[in-house]
């Protein structure tokens, strides 16, 4: 490996095998679709939901970061803005989706939505029209965050000035409130609408700390594959590591926190409409909830508090990946039950789906990463930072 | 030098410590206000009238004990008034202390060593105050300690599905962890304390309290692991702590109580009027002991930044409450959210709205996070703001429960309300005699602030 | 004064006015191969304690053990008690209701590992400790306030009373002083 030249192959290289894997997959969902439409829809439902968590994690991150301004956030910002404007592909993406309601979502038939005298605003709430116009108002809200935010980027990339900064915080400040509302809802009609009695106040909050989590673990693995080449290789220090360690930390924590306080409100309730949900993912599935509580929560919880993974890219790195598998777990452990209760299924569809989706959309993604600085030039927040990382390298050296 | 890379140059940040200071100095200012300085007029006049809401502490709890809690307004269906309402506002309180002094030293946030010893304090004597209220509302308080699990002749252990019973381990672990990290924190200031103090008395007092220390290098290094642990253990416990405080209402099937989002907008809530209640405090204070150099404007902004977030996520909690009990379609959840906000508290309802969101978005102008006076006024805006939350939650929801036939309505009664205040004046009292006593501000993390702290080799 | 026996001494120390002086005289201290030496700063100064020659502390193992104890020991305390001890049907829950037991089990958790941390951070120091003979030398109150110090002690094997003076003085501090027993 060079470490004076840019990573450029290696991103053509990563681009065009994720696109064949992409391509390929797709061909063979094509026959799926053929012979088994519906089975085709719920594994595609899920892995839509897996990939869209990297695309809208990172507009999160992105606001967040605008905010805080963290040195961490400087190392990913340009690999979350690319991330961040793959969100008009997702949208494209969710055509299928909507294809596909009536094979995915019970309320769509008149026997599967809750029947009474209150349920009046659950009927139109989980309307066909108004389910497509909240959909699309998502898109289009995510869609000029994520693009707002990195044309200005970019542009402060070619003039020096702390207008531009200005302007990104301004609008990251709403942005917050913006993106935390707008993927409540969403997680609310694409998830959590799948059993349309349920309900959980909680489970827009826990769809969004989920999808962080999904993100900080991507944008480790990258920062890893990237970190030999320029210009990571001139600043990527291993605080960097630490910092985005302790995020992923948090993250592992949070998911826990909010999975267990769902868990014990529901279960020390015992409210019929609400302990369904937990009815259907257990029974078999708890071949999958046992690996989730060890393998989502202690496991990278006992590795992450350790100074010394969380300070070693390779082996944070490894750690991401494992959380991505999980991540991958717990998704399928959200959405499959809805439509198989209580009893374990998997299908080579949600192998194949996830995989073909992962593909074009990482193609996407690298291609966005291609043909700009890989890091913020002239952000006033950045550059003292960078000069002195720089200075006291040469002082050491 | 993280903050310093974090927040980077972009606004010029003033720095932390204003004026001109040099370790001495920041040792002698605050180290002399407790032990040569005469204590300031105001500071007397405040305790006066804090002191007298003690003794009416002290009245309203010995008549309690002589009657019963009959002398309150509590009446079934509503069994839980004020005593509930201000064992959760007093314990959000606390939450402020926790997070100032553990989460932001995880996060690097040097800032806060201007104001975590104050905030600490404050935690102790609001968990304090919060541990009397379910003790007095026992009714016989005196065999309060029957939650505890210890073998007894009667052979029986506490329901540990109980979360009533989980509060009870929750509150006294904070209370005690609240504690120890106070004093570790301590210990070295308490050393800096013996060796300024003039008189022997004062030097055997701090000096058995300092326990020898020395700052010995190979001290500070265990102390440092120590410290960081604790900052670590605390974290994930002041997030516990309220969250075990909103299973007490949402475990059980209340409508308007039991909702899954009350954990984390709980714990939201609680930093938030904790907060809130910290500048109510440190904004006189600093005025008081002339404390501009340490607890500067910056300080402020940073606070009251704090404040709006956590606001902001206590807005979404009631957002996504209320979309919830009507999305639910359950009759009981959809009729609570009506009669919260139109019932017999509705007007309360909606003064709490005011004050806890839509006022509060004054803070996203910089001139009132900056401006003390005005930062003042939000801050005792939210601190009733967030009093009445808890109130509508536990008085609205018990008043109208499932069956129209047992409704009712919670009036306080002024036993009630002497209670309350008087543990106000409790709060304060602790307070007063703490800034007096003891240095409240960490003198040694103050020290760490100075730029010629950091040695070349960083 | 110089004539004293080495018996009679706790060892020499200089006086520093910052933190960079005093972290270069320890390490300069530790080069020449004194290995029995503290010092004392008025703030924790990064590497000062691994330039006297002390590298890691025990206490996060301590701490890491007295958590897991909690951990066991307030989980099993539950089950004990509701399922063993005592066995009682409450609202049709299960004996073993473990949802129920994750909140107390966490809460025992950090009591004792906080507990712990505080208590061994306290005992490993050798605190509480009335007298220590640092405190004999004059100018040392201002250790807690705004100077550093640096003791190399007599139980060095290599301590000499005049090559340990003529040392110290050669890295410049604002005085050495002997350090009396």
């Amino acid at each position: 490996m060079n470490h004076f030249e840019g990573p450029r192959p290696l991103l053509d290289r990563i681009q065009q095998s994720a696109l064949v894997v992409g391509g390929l997959g797709a061909c063979a969902l094509v026959v799926g679709a053929i012979f088994s439409a519906q089975q085709f829809f719920q594994s595609y439902l899920f892995a839509y939901m897996f990939v869209l968590s990297f695309a809208v994690g990172s507009l999160g991150i992105l606001v967040l970061h605008h905010m805080v301004s963290g040195r961490w956030g400087f190392a990913i910002q340009r690999l979350i803005e690319a991330a961040a404007r793959t969100i008009p592909l997702m949208a494209l993406l969710f055509i299928p989706i909507l294809a596909g309601l009536s094979d995915v979502y019970p309320w769509m038939n008149q026997n599967g939505m809750p029947q009474g005298p209150l349920m009046g605003f659950k009927q139109t709430y989980l309307s066909v029209p108004f389910f497509v116009s909240r959909a699309v108002l998502y898109f289009v809200i995510w869609t000029v965050m994520a693009f707002t935010l990195s044309r200005w980027s970019h542009m402060q990339d070619q003039n020096a000035g702390a207008a531009l900064t200005r302007k990104m915080r301004l609008l990251s400040a709403p942005g917050i409130i913006v993106y935390v509302l707008t993927m409540t809802f969403a997680g609310f009609d694409w998830v959590m609408s799948l059993e349309p009695q349920w309900y959980s106040s909680i489970f827009g909050a826990l769809i969004i700390v989920s999808q962080v989590l999904s993100t900080l673990a991507l944008c480790i693995i990258a920062l890893r594959l990237l970190a030999a080449y320029k210009p990571f290789s001139g600043f990527l220090k291993e605080t960097h590591f630490h910092h985005l360690g302790n995020l992923l930390l948090t993250f592992v924590v949070l998911w826990a926190y909010m999975q267990v306080s769902q868990l014990i409100i529901i279960w020390s309730g015992n409210l019929p409409e609400e302990n369904l949900w937990y009815l259907h993912r257990t029974g078999t599935w708890d071949y999958l909830v046992v690996p989730l509580v060890i393998g989502h929560f202690f496991i990278p919880f006992f590795l992450l508090l350790s100074r010394r993974t969380k300070r070693a890219m390779a082996r944070l790195a490894l750690v991401a990946v494992f959380i991505l598998a999980m991540r991958l777990a717990d998704m399928f452990w959200l959405i499959t039950p809805a439509f198989h209760p209580g009893e374990f299924h998997i299908h080579w569809l949600d192998v194949a789906v996830p995989i073909s989706l992962g593909g074009l959309w990482l193609a996407a993604f690298v291609r966005n990463l291609k043909g700009y600085s890989l890091v913020p030039l002239h952000d006033p927040r950045f550059e003292p930072a960078l000069e002195r990382v720089e200075n006291a390298v040469g002082a050491e050296g | 030098m993280e903050t310093i890379e974090q927040t980077a140059v972009y606004e010029q940040p003033q720095p932390l410590i204003g004026g001109k200071h040099d370790y001495g100095t920041i040792t002698d200012k605050i180290s002399s206000d407790v032990l040569e300085k005469k204590t300031p007029k105001g500071l007397f006049m405040a305790f006066a009238v804090t002191f007298s809401l003690v003794m009416l502490l002290l009245l309203a709890v010995t008549y309690l004990f002589l009657k019963g809690v009959g002398i309150w307004g509590i009446r079934i269906p509503i069994a839980w008034g004020f005593a509930i309402v201000n064992f959760v506002w007093w314990i959000g309180i606390g939450h402020a202390g926790t997070l100032i002094s553990a989460i932001l030293l995880l996060l690097h946030q040097q800032w806060r060593n201007s104001i975590n010893r104050f905030a600490e304090a404050m935690t102790l004597f609001a968990v304090a105050c919060a541990g009397m209220f379910p003790i007095l509302h026992l009714g016989r308080p005196w065999v309060f300690y029957w939650i505890i699990p210890m073998p007894d002749t009667m052979r029986l252990w506490p329901n540990f599905r109980s979360p009533l019973v989980w509060d009870v381990f929750a509150v006294t672990t904070y209370a005690t962890i609240s504690l120890v990290f106070w004093f570790v924190g301590l210990i070295p200031d308490l050393a800096t304390m013996r060796d300024k103090a003039a008189q022997k008395w004062k030097k055997i007092i701090y000096g058995m309290l300092a326990m020898g220390w020395r700052n010995s290098a190979k001290h500070w290094h265990r102390y440092e692991s120590a410290y960081l642990l604790l900052a670590g253990l605390a974290t994930p416990l002041v997030v516990s702590v309220h969250s075990v405080v909103s299973f007490d209402f949402a475990v059980g099937i209340v409508p308007g109580w039991h909702t899954t989002i009350f954990p984390p907008y709980f714990v939201a809530g609680a930093i938030y009027s904790g907060f809130a209640m910290v500048l109510s405090l440190v904004i006189p204070v600093r005025k008081l002991y002339h404390l501009e150099d340490f607890v500067t404007s910056r300080h402020l902004d940073y606070m009251a930044k704090v404040m709006l977030a956590t606001g902001l996520i206590v807005a979404y909690g009631y957002a996504i409450e209320t979309f919830t009990a009507f999305y639910s379609g359950n009759r009981f959840e959809h009729d609570m959210m009506i009669n919260r906000m139109f019932g017999p508290y509705g007007p309360l309802y909606w003064m709490l709205i005011l004050f806890n969101i839509a006022l509060p978005q004054l803070l996203w102008l910089k001139k009132f996070r900056q401006t003390p006076w005005m930062l003042f006024v939000v801050s005792i805006i939210v601190n009733i703001g967030m009093w009445l939350e808890r109130f509508v939650i536990i008085v609205s929801s018990l008043a109208r429960d499932f069956v129209p036939s047992s409704w009712a309505i919670y009036i306080p009664t002024k036993w009630d309300w002497f209670t309350f205040f008087g543990t106000i004046g409790f709060f304060l009292t602790a307070m007063i005699l703490f800034i007096r006593v003891l240095p409240m501000i960490s003198i040694f993390e103050l020290r760490t602030l100075l730029p010629t702290s950091k040695s070349n080799h960083e | 004064m110089m004539s004293m026996e080495n018996s009679t001494i706790h060892g020499l120390m200089a006086e520093f006015n910052t933190a960079d002086e005093v972290l270069n005289a320890a390490q300069r201290a530790s080069q020449n191969g004194y290995t029995k030496m503290d010092a004392y700063s008025p703030f924790p100064v990064e590497g000062l304690s691994e330039a006297v020659g002390f590298h890691k502390t025990r206490l996060p193992l301590i701490v890491l053990i007295a958590g897991l104890f909690g951990a066991v020991g307030g989980y099993f305390l539950q089950y004990w008690a509701a399922v063993i001890g005592y066995p009682l049907n409450i609202g049709g829950r299960p004996f073993h209701s473990w949802p129920s037991f994750i909140p107390i089990t966490f809460e025992l958790t950090v009591l004792c590992a906080g507990v712990t941390a505080a208590v061994a951070m306290i005992i490993l120091n050798g605190l509480p400790m009335p007298y220590h003979p640092v405190f004999n030398v004059a100018a040392f109150e201002r250790a807690s306030r705004d100077k550093f110090f640096l003791c190399i002690e007599a139980a060095d094997p290599k301590f000499d009373q005049s090559t340990v003076e003529n040392f110290l003085k050669s890295l410049h501090p604002a005085e050495v002083s002997v350090v009396e027993k």
